[in-house]
């Protein structure tokens, strides 16, 4: 299980590292306006290699919890605390990132919105396993190349990263109140304005 | 017969005499060549809650150290941990492969993980080293000086330390160690016992409570409070999106 782990962390990394840069080329290439036949391919290759690579971290995190070490040094490991984090953090981006692309198709790209969402959806899964890949090395050679930035953003992966109560309630009373304003500006929005562009009433 | 006769025979036994005993002295010293002989070494600890032995014998300066195990895997010594589980232990581990032995001199520079001794800043220590495996297990031998003024190892002096012995049944030192114990052991007179096990080693009854210290290990409200963020972050970034998603996009083609 322990060679399962290693195998399953080895492909989630490549693949995902592989839908950023396919999803990094397609937006060069749209900014350039060149090679569109490449950047399609590139923009469907994002969406398969982003599906497998999501389900081997799954597989990565349950066989990381399950068959490398035992509960109790999981647990007084803050770097493997950091790590189940930023995987369940990678786990969240890359599953939005795979439904966005499910739900509105190619034709994500048409829209400013659904593309600065989707790109930032990749960002943040290939920062988050990049992070967790960078932890990993420290439990298994305690080395990471990362180290060399981390350490220069006063970054210790060795303590723990928590929130004070006081930044937790304030992020949540924050992300409810952006759910409102958008609920209200939504309705207002639709009040005055249809998908074609017409003004009219409910 | 002349004084100065006498004191010159007498001179010539004193020193026949001390050259005698410090060649027998040396000549008792364990050979470090990967096999641990009938009283090869002068003092023995036996593990027996992970079946497990450590063979040491002191000289002047240097300590000679034998590990035996009953497996095929690594086998490693960790002394005196200063923190919660292996921390700040000095920690000698090695395996056998191909008859080679691959030993390390590493520190525990954290409660669950430990590292080279120079890739931390200090020294490899491990002056001699030999090892063998066959299908009784593995021996590992090595030999170092008692204090190698390094600060990632332990200066050995005469009081009992905490030494953690573990040994796995792969080569690979980074796999957790299935078989591990915890004994106190005083290497200068020879004594140790296991602290979960009583009787065990070559006698005294010098078992004591350990206060671990917690510093560097989350603590339950680290954990929770590690849940917590964990949870806001997936509702913030879960909570943006659909925002996001919910905002229509200027000229409605969303």
């Amino acid at each position: 299980m322990t060679h399962l782990h290693t195998i399953s962390a080895e492909l989630h990394t490549g693949m995902l590292v592989l839908a950023f840069i396919s999803i990094s080329i397609k937006i060069i290439g749209d900014k350039l306006g060149r090679f569109p036949k490449v950047t399609q391919v590139l923009e469907q290759t994002a969406y398969v290699s982003a599906l497998s690579g999501l389900i081997f971290l799954i597989v990565s995190a349950i066989t990381g919890l399950t068959s490398t070490w035992p509960k109790e040094a999981l647990l007084a490991s803050p770097l493997v605390l950091n790590k189940i984090l930023f995987t369940e953090f990678a786990i969240v981006f890359w599953t939005i990132f795979l439904l966005i692309r499910w739900k509105y198709g190619a034709d994500l790209w048409k829209s400013l919105k659904l593309k600065t969402l989707y790109v930032s959806m990749a960002t943040g899964g290939f920062l988050s396993i990049t992070l967790t890949g960078s932890m990993g090395g420290h439990l298994a050679k305690n080395e990471s190349l990362l180290d060399l930035f981390l350490h220069r953003a006063g970054i210790n992966t060795h303590a723990v990263f928590i929130l004070s109560e006081t930044w937790i309630i304030s992020i949540l009373a924050f992300v409810f109140s952006i759910l409102i304003v958008s609920i209200l500006l939504r309705k207002k929005y639709r009040y005055y304005k249809t998908r074609d562009g017409a003004l009219q009433g409910p | 017969m002349k004084k100065s006769t006498l004191m010159g025979i007498t001179a010539v036994l004193t020193l026949l005499s001390f050259a005698s005993v410090s060649s027998a002295f040396y000549e008792g010293m364990p050979s470090i060549d990967g096999q641990i002989q009938n009283d090869e070494y002068q003092n023995h600890y036996k593990d027996s809650k992970i079946n497990m032995d450590v063979y040491w014998t002191l000289d002047e300066e240097n300590i000679y150290m034998a590990l035996r195990s009953h497996s095929k895997g690594w086998i490693g010594i960790g002394i005196d941990p200063t923190g919660s589980l292996m921390q700040g232990a000095d920690i000698i581990l090695g395996y056998v492969k191909d008859g080679k032995l691959s030993i390390e001199d590493n520190f525990a520079n954290s409660a669950v993980n430990h590292a080279l001794d120079t890739a931390l800043g200090g020294k490899n220590d491990i002056l001699e080293s030999a090892g063998s495996e066959n299908d009784k297990g593995t021996v590992i031998e090595f030999k170092r000086k008692l204090n190698t003024a390094d600060s990632f190892d332990r200066a050995l002096t005469d009081r009992e330390y905490k030494v953690l012995l573990a040994y796995s049944d792969t080569d690979d030192l980074t796999s957790y160690h299935p078989a591990k114990s915890t004994a106190f052991i005083n290497f200068f007179s020879g004594k140790g016992q296991n602290e979960d096990i009583d009787n065990v080693g070559n006698g005294g009854s010098i078992v004591k409570t350990q206060n671990p210290t917690t510093d560097s290990i989350p603590t339950e409200k680290n954990r929770f409070q590690s849940f917590l963020t964990m949870l806001t972050g997936i509702i913030s970034i879960a909570g943006v999106t659909i925002a996001l998603l919910i905002i229509p996009e200027r000229g409605g083609n969303e």
